[in-house]
């Protein structure tokens, strides 16, 4: 006899009603070749979620074993290929011997589009041809001599040491490396408002929010230095935030090696200082050496980090996770919220230095802050802080800023004046204009105010790099619309712009 | 239901990566894919690209079918764990509010009040969801809204029908517990009665 729960089920009624409209054979038939393009055009498959009929719990992981650089060390062969077909990359997974200079390296086509999906793909097919090539043929090559560099075609240099076995899976503007052994150093290029930058290792997730810093994972932890900038880590469901000159360790307690792609990451931040002098950007802050802030095998002991980070010993060891300090004790270690439901919430210390902390925290706005800090108190989850902060400050990049921190909070209205106001500046009239087109499409449900943000700020004219995501954009609210006659005119400009555009085929109706 | 019980030839094919046998079992799975899109990520504008989303892994994933489930239970569990993905990206994103101008256009012919009501409890379902563990809200959007048996859905799960059923219950009772006593409910109740 089923219990009778009247609120219940004829809630459930209701929601059952309220299935989304059909779609149209035009549409059905667009979406489904767009997936077989999107799947099918991949020049690499393996890295991708694997998503077989496996029951969901059993696939975990399996991609990692698809990509490689260098091979086993212990393998005597050199072959320098790169394989990059379907399906190759396979071999690894499954046991096939590999030669130290075989490069089995993965790219997933993610939601990468277009002209950008074929650069992406063919840069990650030089960088790991590359890779390949530079691999000698010996079994344990010296760690920094021989490290390879991939720049990806958003701009960010990767730096790979033999024997790292990496995916790079997404190219689009939610880049995506999983790194399973060895060690990667990423200089990750400026993110704008809804780029993202991940890291993911068996042990962690580390969001960056443009930086420069190393990861290294064997089969005990996986360890993040920073050299400039901020990486969000997570792990366990727990985040915290690691700046320029900390260390965190997530795995074993005994002390993690020195960074084998130390120098190289430290060159990057130094090159990357001097190319922000030359713009007149603010520097965020760089250490000349790294500090550890490690946690134990298991889980991050908040309560233990929390109280290591507003120590003033020099070195403090607790139980399960501990946090080192050199003797100048000059920065703190990552803070983390004390509490379970913890989110990246860097706390304050008396001794954190003002321009860390934001304007709030000394009651006066700082310039020390930087746009890549304050994006990330936004990606930490600390909006109002990123708000507070670029409410304070000038300059197109800080009014995005706040657009983003608006958005995140709710403020949808408001988030598009910010954006407007950003897109006044001609170097942004372009980016800030479409995020003021998507933000009103998708989160204001104001399609005819987001088609005259795409028209007025000329998201789609002639040489703007947002183009055809523009045209699709417009095609798809025209629809919306009913307007079919101009979202048929829209749609001929797209395929006469983009006849290899990865919307193609939904312009056809 | 597709079922490819001793179609070894379809299963194949589709491993092979031939378009038509592709093709013809995207076009077979669409419908299920988008109503459990729309049930799982919520309703909203991003449907038809977190649609998109899913036939692009569900197609990577066809091409490694062996055959061992049928293609809708492949297909369910892609979609619901392109779901989570969401969601979990948007609890990092503290993208926790909905806006109720992206609910769909009003079910009935109603009255301008009762549809703004009827679209408000419908709202408050949902966020009562989005708060239920995974597996409860699973079972209660499997069994109660789309209308499956709990045999059907441990089947898409991969669990047993006692255990559906038991989810299910639980389910039902936190709706209830949660919204029998919203007010904005009641009055909907009330007025739908």
């Amino acid at each position: 006899m089923t219990e009778r729960l009247p609120t219940a089920d004829r809630l459930a009624a209701l929601a059952a009603r309220e299935a989304p409209a059909p779609l149209e054979d035009e549409m059905a038939r667009a979406l489904i070749e767009a997936a077989l393009d999107g799947a099918l055009d991949a020049a690499f498959d393996g890295a991708l979620e694997d998503h077989s009929d496996h029951p969901a719990e059993d696939v975990e992981g399996e991609g990692w074993e698809q990509a490689e650089v260098g091979g086993d060390p212990s393998a005597g062969e050199s072959s320098g290929s790169v394989r990059g077909e379907l399906g190759a990359a396979r071999a690894a997974g499954s046991g096939d011997s590999l030669g130290s200079g075989d490069v089995v390296g993965s790219v997933g086509a993610g939601r990468f589009t277009g002209a950008v999906r074929w650069l992406g793909v063919a840069a990650a097919a030089i960088g790991l041809f590359f890779l390949g090539r530079s691999l000698g043929p010996d079994a344990t090559p010296a760690p920094d001599a021989e490290a390879t560099r991939v720049v990806l075609p958003s701009g960010d240099a990767l730096a790979v040491a033999p024997g790292a076995r990496f995916a790079i899976e997404r190219l689009d503007a939610r880049r995506q490396v999983r790194l399973r052994r060895g060690a990667m150093s990423f200089d990750v290029a400026p993110l704008a408002a809804g780029e993202s930058f991940e890291v993911r290792t068996p042990h962690l997730v580390a969001r960056v929010v443009g930086t420069v810093f190393t990861v290294e994972v064997d089969d005990a932890r996986s360890v993040v230095r920073v050299y400039e900038g901020t990486v969000v880590v997570a792990h366990d469901g727990i985040e915290g935030a690691v700046r320029a000159g900390e260390r965190l360790a997530v795995g074993a307690t005994d002390a993690p090696p020195d960074d084998p792609l130390g120098e190289i990451a430290s060159a990057a931040a130094r090159a990357r200082e001097v190319r922000r002098s030359s713009a007149l950007e603010p520097a965020p802050r760089r250490a000349g050496s790294v500090r550890d802030v490690e946690t134990g095998p298991a889980e991050i002991d908040h309560a233990a980090t929390a109280h290591a980070a507003t120590d003033h010993a020099a070195t403090d060891h607790v139980e399960r996770g501990h946090v080192e300090r050199d003797a100048e004790g000059v920065e703190d270690a990552p803070p983390v919220a004390p509490n379970a439901e913890a989110q990246v919430a860097p706390r304050r210390d008396a001794r954190e230095p003002a321009a860390r902390r934001g304007p709030e925290a000394d009651g006066a706005p700082t310039q020390a802050i930087s746009l890549a800090e304050a994006r990330g108190w936004i990606a930490g989850g600390e909006p109002a802080r990123a708000l507070a902060h670029a409410q304070t400050q000038l300059g197109p990049d800080w009014r995005l800023v706040e657009g983003d921190a608006l958005r995140v909070l709710g403020r949808y209205a408001l988030s598009v004046e910010a954006y407007a106001r950003a897109a006044a500046a001609p170097s942004h009239r372009v980016r800030a204009g479409f995020l003021v087109a998507t933000t009103r499409a998708e989160r204001l449900d104001d399609r005819a105010g987001a088609l005259t943000a795409l028209s007025t700020y000329g998201c789609a004219e002639e040489g703007s790099p947002l183009a055809e995501r523009s045209l699709a954009l417009s095609v798809r609210l025209l629809r919306a619309e009913g307007r079919l006659a101009d979202a048929r005119a829209a749609a001929a400009e797209y395929l006469a712009r983009f006849p290899d555009g990865p919307r193609r085929a939904a312009m056809t109706f | 239901m597709v079922r490819p019980d001793g179609d070894e030839e379809r299963a194949a094919k589709l491993r092979a990566g031939d378009r038509a046998a592709l093709q013809a079992a995207l076009a077979e799975l669409l419908p299920d894919v988008r109503r459990w899109t729309h049930r799982f990520v919520g309703p909203g504008a991003a449907l038809d690209d977190a649609t998109q989303d899913v036939l692009i892994e569900l197609a990577r994933a066809l091409r490694r079918f062996e055959g061992r489930s049928s293609l809708r239970t492949l297909a369910y569990r892609v979609t619901v764990r392109h779901a989570q993905r969401r969601r979990e990206e948007a609890r990092r994103r503290q993208d926790r509010e909905r806006p109720l101008e992206l609910l769909p256009p009003p079910l009935d012919r109603l009255d301008p009040e009762s549809r703004a009501m009827q679209r408000e409890a419908l709202a408050r379902l949902h966020r009562c969801l989005e708060r239920m563990p995974d597996k409860r809200r699973r079972a209660f959007v499997l069994c109660a809204i789309e209308g499956l048996s709990p045999q059907e859905a441990a089947e898409l799960e991969g669990t047993s029908g006692t255990t559906m059923r038991s989810r299910l219950l639980h389910a039902r009772r936190e709706v209830e517990r949660r919204l029998s006593h919203d007010p904005y409910v009641a009055r909907w109740l009330e007025g739908a009665s």
